[in-house]
């Protein structure tokens, strides 16, 4: 009899209706990958607009966040990539995407990026990837494109570039969020 | 006298700011200082309304526990009406001392500008003073009935500004210019 692959399923949950289990579990995973401090993730998670949860038979393998982040940064990796006038003050942050490194290569990171898109529609948004990391340096087939020149911001050492979605070369500030 | 009413997100105030805001939450309401500290990360938005200068009022608007926000639409009567889009204008605060004086229309009209045709709602205590004023607010209108709630063990009234009589589930967010053509997605 052929074995049956274990199902994933993804979630998502507004901080504020994620239990301090779940939110513990967010945060062990993003921190399984090493890549950001307990302190900035602690400060971080309740801010966040939306949290997404990738399971595999009820235990959490990969999570994912957007959020807006502090506005005055937001403006400076556009003006540091050099396309200031792409900044969009509309645009989230999305954020420590993290797979735990024993299930990489099952398909979590497109399941956690097939929820997010749809809760994102044509939402505008933009992440941060290391230029040394490899993995990440053509998402184009997720939607995301380079703007600008990749760039050393003020509060780090890595050598950074600034991927966007959805979003226009020059900021529109007409457009806003509707519900429709 | 010059108002004008400032959009912040919480992580882009200061620290003087937020205890400017806490401040003027607990002036003019009996809100938990710790639950109103507690809840400002999480919130969207806070309006800040400033004469010559000074805040002088405030509100937010921040997503309630959606357990919460289904309680409200069932206890009033509409459970039909629970939209979990719906975003709640809460703790709208005037210092004393600069009420009636438009501060509270030049934060509501902020607001609405900032919300286009978002849903919100807001819950109102029944024994307020100022609830038959509250309540002619053109922007809202009341879902189902009065009600007592055990949570807030007070006798409240949901008001719903932009919600469809049922909820539609296949409405969504979507980032468009003020006339843009659309259809549900």
């Amino acid at each position: 009899m052929k074995e049956q692959a274990p199902e994933l399923r993804s979630i998502m949950r507004r901080p504020i209706d994620c239990s301090p289990k779940l939110l513990n579990k967010f945060a062990e995973v993003v921190l399984a990958n090493g890549e950001v401090p307990l302190a900035n993730l602690r400060r971080g998670i309740p801010s966040a607009e939306m949290l997404f949860f990738t399971l595999l038979e009820n235990k959490v393998v990969a999570v994912s966040c957007v959020r807006f982040q502090n506005a005055e940064f937001h403006k400076h990796l556009f003006e540091r990539a050099g396309v200031p006038k792409m900044y969009n003050p509309h645009s989230v942050e999305v954020c420590w995407l993290s797979v735990l490194p024993e299930y990489q290569g099952i398909g979590a990171w497109s399941a956690i990026y097939g929820i997010r898109r749809n809760y994102m529609k044509d939402r505008p948004g933009h992440a941060i990837t290391r230029v040394e990391n490899e993995r990440v340096a053509d998402l184009s087939r997720y939607g995301y494109e380079q703007v600008g020149e990749p760039f050393y911001p003020a509060t780090g050492k890595d050598l950074i570039r600034l991927i966007v979605t959805n979003h226009d070369t020059i900021f529109d500030p007409a457009k806003k969020l509707r519900y429709c | 006298m010059e108002l004008k009413t400032h959009i912040r997100r919480p992580q882009d105030c200061s620290k003087d700011i937020i205890e400017r805001f806490v401040e003027i939450v607990l002036s003019g309401s009996e809100m938990n200082e710790k639950m109103v500290r507690g809840s400002i990360p999480y919130a969207e938005v806070i309006l800040l309304t400033a004469k010559d200068g000074q805040l002088v009022g405030v509100s937010a608007l921040k997503f309630p526990r959606q357990s919460y926000l289904k309680h409200l639409y069932q206890e009033a009567g509409v459970p039909e009406m629970y939209n979990p889009f719906s975003i709640e204008a809460c703790w709208l605060s005037v210092l004393p001392q600069h009420r009636g004086q438009g501060v509270w229309q030049n934060n509501q009209s902020a607001r609405v500008e900032y919300l286009t045709n978002r849903p919100y709602h807001s819950v109102r205590r029944v024994n307020n003073p100022n609830i038959k004023a509250l309540s002619k607010d053109p922007h809202y209108e009341q879902a189902g009935e009065d009600f007592y709630s055990d949570i807030l063990s007070e006798t409240v009234r949901l008001m719903v500004a932009n919600h469809d009589k049922e909820f539609n589930s296949k409405k969504r967010f979507l980032y468009l210019e003020p006339d843009a053509k659309y259809g549900t997605t």
